[in-house]
């Protein structure tokens, strides 16, 4: 897989009329106003109703359609020749119809704690758009090139092959805080990441972090 | 971009719909038709329910020891003797405790709270049926949600020469007391689950910060991967 070099980063307002038919999040995109249509209807059912992606918008390229951006959010554009990637759906931005939304189960313990067990993907030939705050880092990796770290909580989206080693820092106080855990770019073609640290956080950040642990 | 205006094609709402009104139709005939045939219908539908979430759980165990204990699983990687994973398990424990403390005594709390509630609305139930001379739903002896898993169709009749105002009362007070049966047996499961995942959360912290700081001698880490399918 040469994913890396299918892959390009937008940060302003970009022409999508050779694009396939998309579906985006209601609100983003050249037409807020919005065609709403329910695609794949039975894939990634709780996560989408969880974070609002179950009717999306549907809608058409057109010659000299543009997909709106601000500062300081990014497009990275992935094309994807019979591939998967997998993706935070929050970060998901649009896809081309001809993608296919599907669910792994990921029950390693190193993962459990810090995300879900169902991992969304998109496998199949066409175009996905992942949405960043800020600069986005495109990474590829191999086992034997030196390996690259990056923030757990800025990963976006990464292809199937990936695989990660999660660290953390040891302490009590950090399991309590729920510090970030860095996560390790040991073989991938293709991982997409927001740069930087995570924002500091006060007080009351902490506490509501802390009460995780205890409210469902 | 102008409304698609096309009726409903391959992604519209009517695919979604159909397969949910169809039933609720049907039930809905059945039960003006003929009553009891609903319950069983119902009583089936839980039976069918529960047992796919018991096939779906052991699944999932499975696919957890599989993905934990195999190549590259992180007890394959971290390979703990009896005596470190008692020792892990009783620290993991210990860290966890007082955040367990804290949940289970906030779902007492709120036990207590939807307890009294529900004794509100029993009682409510009791007063209106005693007023009107109906037969009593209450089974005595069981607890008060045993209730909504009786059949209250055969005290149903005498309803019928109830005032619309103390009819629609009933209704909505075994409403309630539907909601209330469903809301103790959800709070059951999130106790469950958020049990699960904050012991989960510091046995994972704990092997990782381990792992973390043997790596630096020898270069060994857990890694994660995603080329797994749905049902591995």
């Amino acid at each position: 897989m040469n994913l890396l070099g299918r892959t390009t980063i937008h940060s302003g307002s970009f022409s999508i009329e050779d694009f396939a038919p998309l579906y985006a999040r209601i609100g983003r995109g050249p037409n807020a106003a919005g065609n709403h249509r329910i695609p794949q209807r039975a894939s990634c059912l709780l996560r989408r109703l969880l974070t609002r992606m179950y009717v999306l918008n549907r809608f058409q390229p057109r010659s000299g359609m543009k997909w709106p951006l601000r500062s300081p959010e990014r497009i990275v554009v992935v094309e994807l020749r019979n591939e998967r990637l997998c993706f935070r759906m929050r970060n998901l931005a649009f896809f081309e119809r001809s993608l296919s939304l599907s669910t792994i189960v990921n029950a390693q313990i190193p993962w459990l704690p810090f995300e879900s067990p169902l991992v969304t993907c998109l496998s199949g030939t066409g175009r996905v758009g992942i949405r960043i705050d800020g600069e986005p880092d495109c990474i590829a990796a191999d086992p034997s090139s030196p390996p690259t770290e990056i923030n757990f909580d800025r990963l976006a989206a990464w292809s199937s092959d990936t695989r990660l080693g999660i660290s953390v820092e040891p302490g009590y106080a950090n399991a309590i805080s729920v510090a970030s855990a860095a996560a390790v770019v040991r073989s991938s073609s293709l991982v997409i990441a927001g740069r930087g640290e995570e924002d500091a956080i006060g007080t009351v950040g902490l506490v509501q972090r802390a009460l995780r642990l205890v409210v469902p | 971009m102008s409304r698609d205006t096309t009726a409903f094609d391959d992604d519209g709402f009517l695919p979604v719909l159909l397969p949910i009104a169809i039933p609720l139709v049907l039930m809905l005939v059945i039960g003006i038709v003929y009553a009891p045939l609903l319950w069983w219908v119902l009583m089936l539908a839980i039976l069918l329910s529960t047992g796919t979430a018991v096939f779906l759980v052991a699944k999932l165990l499975q696919k957890c020891i599989r993905e934990n204990c195999g190549e590259g699983g992180v007890l394959e990687a971290w390979r703990p003797s009896a005596w470190v994973g008692l020792r892990t398990a009783c620290s993991v424990l210990i860290r966890w405790m007082p955040f367990g403390f804290v949940a289970v005594l906030l779902f007492c709390v709120h036990g207590i709270i939807v307890d009294e509630l529900a004794q509100l609305v029993e009682a409510g139930i009791l007063k209106l049926q005693r007023l009107n001379h109906i037969g009593i739903e209450q089974v005595e002896g069981l607890p008060w949600y045993y209730s909504f898993f009786a059949p209250t169709w055969l005290t149903d009749s005498a309803t019928a020469s109830l005032s619309a105002v103390d009819r629609f009362l009933l209704g909505i007070l075994r409403v309630i007391r539907i909601l209330i049966a469903f809301e103790h047996f959800l709070s059951w499961v999130f106790l469950v689950w958020l049990t699960v995942r904050s012991v989960l959360y510091f046995l994972a912290r704990l092997v990782l910060s381990e792992a973390h700081a043997r790596s630096e001698a020898e270069a060994a880490m857990i890694e994660v991967r995603f080329d797994m399918e749905f049902t591995r």
